[in-house]
């Protein structure tokens, strides 16, 4: 699985990948981190929107309950996805950038 | 009044084996959420049913795509054959085929073959049993010419 399994998908898998890359995290936390990391607040149902595509995908995988948490880590593959997306957007912002301030 | 009544509701817009899995999951954050930050039943129930159709959607991909694919792939083999068969003439225009069920034209014609005749006038019909006068093609190649 690479990047394909998130290409073209929101912003919102992204996040959820790049939060997990930090450790494994409930759904609890993954908002909470999200919200501090990226100024986003995930619903419920956005977020298990979300996790539910990466598990199909192979790119998260569940672990143990913790009694009522359920955490989630990120797998190797998922790791590779975001990797690759973050510096595909990293090279365009830092491209973007430049332009900018060419132009002004 | 039954605690996550709405959030219940909103979670049977789901395909049944995405509750199966995550049902129990959703409403224990959605319980923490209560907990923690105070948001209202009704506003996780909006997010979760504004979100089913996209797991419908996945489950068709996920478990059903291959089946889903083969059938699109089918129905625009058969729609291109439709079209093909519509479009794409079997004979030359106006043409019917007709079987020689004599041998006494050959070598022009031979017993069994088929030839296409075109009617000099629109008006004119053509059955089994007639006689046909062939003008010979002035300007096609149709084999030995005569």
């Amino acid at each position: 699985m690479t990047v394909e399994a998130i290409r073209g998908s929101s912003d919102r898998s992204v996040l959820v990948l790049t939060s997990l890359a930090g450790g494994p995290k409930h759904g609890y936390a993954l908002i909470k981190d999200i919200e501090q990391f990226a100024g986003i607040e995930l619903g419920a149902g956005t977020l298990y929107g979300c996790l539910s595509k990466l598990e199909a995908s192979g790119l998260v995988e569940p672990l143990p309950s913790e009694g009522r948490r359920h955490p989630y880590r990120i797998t190797a593959a998922g790791l590779v996805a975001i990797e690759e997306r973050l510096s595909a957007s990293a090279r365009i912002a830092r491209i973007g950038l430049q332009r900018i301030a060419a132009a002004t | 009044m039954r605690p996550n009544r709405w959030i219940h509701a909103a979670l049977r817009a789901y395909p049944q084996a995405w509750r199966a899995r995550y049902e129990s999951e959703v409403l224990d954050l959605a319980l923490e959420l209560r907990e923690e930050r105070g948001v209202g039943e009704y506003h996780i129930a909006l997010g979760l049913l504004f979100n089913a159709p996209r797991a419908w959607w996945r489950q068709r991909r996920t478990l059903g795509h291959r089946r889903m694919f083969a059938g699109v792939g089918l129905a625009l083999a058969g729609t291109a054959a439709t079209l093909a068969a519509l479009l794409v003439p079997a004979s030359p225009a106006g043409s019917s085929p007709f079987r020689v069920v004599s041998g006494a034209m050959a070598p022009t014609l031979k017993l069994n073959e088929v030839v296409h005749v075109t009617p000099l006038s629109s008006s004119a019909s053509l059955a089994s049993g007639q006689i046909v006068v062939f003008r010979n093609p002035p300007t096609l190649s149709c084999g030995e010419r005569h």
